[in-house]
């Protein structure tokens, strides 16, 4: 039922998360605490693109939607970061760091949500926090423009 | 690279320093490399200077940690009644070691793909049966399913390999 295609190897301390790109043909891996590392994968070849060793925690990434390049988002306590293979070397990885508007927030888990209706028109990310808080970011204009605090009855309001 | 990265850094320092950006909007959009982590004792790296910035003029200002989203106080803790809240009706598998992102529902066929130990399973729903369909040699920490489902990673949580069938 199931076909082994390929046993990647370079977690020396285990992998904490997976995420496959869009088009399958890449995979990105995070590492645990002990060996906070981040590696990009060649589904096909079974090959390392890329590799970096993060700085702070990954508690969850997703994939963002982009037919050119693969960029992905990262977030852990008091980090959110956005990844993505160095068009010109094809070698390194980068990043950038988008300062949070609440410095203390432990962020849990994002989601991405490609086009949003009116009024936003735009791809946006969700970034929860472990005080039930929901931020919204989009990448297009690199802003936060709502956020909700607590997922229960909370309201939004714009920035 | 550790040159490059680290002179990026710098820069960003300088930057930071001089001209504080006066809302989230003025904050630069270009991407850096990541720098090679030299871990000090204050341990404090994960905190960059322009955040640093930041909270410094909030503090400055006496505005909370939310100013830059609401200058308002919309945002308040409600109880919710407990007829409101969703409970759990069942529990399918449970791992009992750290793991995240370890369950995958198609609504659209009809199953779970979830983990619990060492193993990933399929559960149908339509029939209520299980199928083991991988066994690692070590405890599974999470997976990751490709869009169009024919691709499966799977990631152990202690010194192991990732492994896509």
């Amino acid at each position: 039922m199931i076909d082994e295609v390929n046993r990647l190897s370079c977690h020396a301390k285990g992998i904490s998360l997976l995420a496959f790109s869009h088009n399958s043909k890449q995979l990105v891996s995070v590492g645990t605490e002990d060996e906070p590392l981040i590696v990009v994968w060649d589904v096909e070849q079974g090959s390392v693109v890329t590799s970096t060793i993060n700085t702070g925690s990954v508690n969850d990434i997703s994939i963002l939607s982009n037919p050119d390049e693969l960029i992905f988002a990262t977030v852990g306590n008091q980090s959110f970061k956005m990844w993505k293979i160095d068009p010109e070397t094809m070698e390194d990885l980068l990043y950038l760091d988008i300062p949070l508007v609440d410095n203390e927030s432990n962020l849990t888990a994002i989601a991405s949500i490609n086009s949003m209706p009116a009024p936003y028109n735009c791809s946006i990310l969700l970034l929860g926090d472990s005080e039930g808080g929901i931020v919204v970011y989009t990448p297009e204009s690199n802003e936060f423009i709502a956020k909700i605090n607590k997922v229960v009855q909370g309201s939004i309001g714009l920035i | 690279m550790e040159e490059e990265g680290n002179q990026v850094e710098e820069e960003a320092v300088e930057q930071s320093e001089s001209d504080a950006p006066e809302s989230i909007k003025d904050i630069g959009t270009e991407f850096r490399l990541q720098a090679t982590p030299t871990f000090d004792t204050e341990g404090d790296l994960q905190i960059s200077q322009l955040s640093r910035s930041l909270m410094e003029k909030r503090a400055s200002l006496n505005r909370s940690v939310l100013s830059y989203m609401s200058e308002t106080e919309e945002f308040e803790d409600v109880d919710v009644p407990h007829n409101q809240c969703l409970e759990a009706e069942h529990i399918i598998g449970y791992n009992g070691e750290e793991a995240v992102k370890n369950l995958f529902w198609n609504e659209t066929e009809g199953w779970n793909l979830f983990t619990t130990k060492n193993k990933l399973i399929i559960e149908h729903l339509s029939t209520k049966t299980h199928t083991i369909v991988y066994t690692g040699k070590s405890n599974i920490s999470t997976f990751a399913l490709s869009e169009d489902k024919k691709l499966l990673a799977v990631g152990h949580g202690s010194p192991n390999t990732c492994e896509s069938a």
